[in-house]
């Protein structure tokens, strides 16, 4: 039997992975990398439907969840909520707020620009835990997203997350660090 | 999470055609000995290096190292401060 060189690094490069990021990785630190990520509307789509439910009996109050990527910071949201026996669709428009404070504020925050805003007030209640609204100001968390999904070790690395809304596209800019810290390990990984 | 990196790594990443990601990665050489230790262990004993990774690391079912390399569009190893750093562009094409 051959030796699979590729299999035993990508073992050990998964075990080290593992282990760095339960420590804030500090056998990468001084690391740099910065990223550009477009998220098409088929992929938000498919991150909106992550784990709901496929029967719509299971789904409570939110039947269906759309976020549409309009134009040069425009979006729109589309809720379905259940209403006694009855679904009722809601759509706002929004203008994006691209920076976003990462890490002390991982939100992405809008401004409604049409939508009726006692509609949603009335179906606050029902919305889910990561929109939040304020008036006309909504914040989706993205903090909270990235815990449910196992990747809020993410967060602290962020020195610049921007969203940059497109036609049918979502960019991400982001820029992440580890900061370079001093060596106390004398050479020894973290178990 | 892991369904939908299947299917996009099923789809060679075309959903995510325009993303980059470029960096420089300082690599110890703790590290480095690691993988070297792994690798001269897996060429001794391929069964017994087989049971010492974890099933949990394991990577998803449709990673192609080989397709993904077709994405790294320039990586280059240079010492500095005692250290090696791995520069590296990544790219997915439209």
């Amino acid at each position: 039997m051959g030796t699979d060189v590729g299999g035993a690094v990508a073992g050990v490069l998964a075990r080290l992975y593992e282990r760095e990021k339960a420590t804030g990785f500090p056998s990468l630190s001084g690391a740099v990398v910065e990223a550009r990520v477009p998220l098409t509307q088929a992929v938000v789509d498919d991150l909106l439907l992550a784990g709901r439910p496929a029967d719509p009996a299971k789904r409570g109050a939110v039947q269906r969840l759309r976020l549409l990527l309009l134009d040069t910071d425009r979006i729109a949201l589309e809720i379905t909520v259940r209403a006694f026996l009855f679904n009722v669709p809601l759509r706002f428009e929004a203008t994006v707020h691209p920076e976003v404070r990462v890490p002390s504020d991982p939100r992405l925050h809008l401004t409604l620009t049409s939508g009726g805003l006692s509609e949603l007030a009335l179906n606050l209640p029902q919305l889910p835990d990561w929109i939040q609204v304020e008036g006309r100001q909504v914040a989706l968390d993205l903090g909270l997203l990235l815990r449910r999904g196992g990747l809020d070790w993410l967060i602290p690395l962020v020195r610049v997350c921007r969203a940059n809304v497109r036609p049918g596209v979502l960019y991400w800019d982001l820029a992440l660090q580890i900061d370079d810290r001093k060596d106390t390990t004398d050479g020894e990984l973290p178990r | 999470m892991a369904n939908f990196l299947d299917k996009y790594l099923a789809n060679d990443l075309r959903d995510f055609a325009g993303l980059q990601v470029r960096g420089s990665v300082p690599v110890k050489q703790e590290v480095l000995n690691e993988i070297l230790a792994e690798v001269l262990k897996q060429g001794q004993s391929d069964a017994a290096a087989t049971e010492a990774t974890p099933a949990a690391a394991a990577p998803p079912a449709n990673l192609d190292p080989k397709a993904l390399l077709r994405h790294v569009k320039n990586a280059q190893v240079r010492a500095e401060d005692g250290r090696l750093v791995l520069d590296f562009e990544v790219r997915i094409d439209g």
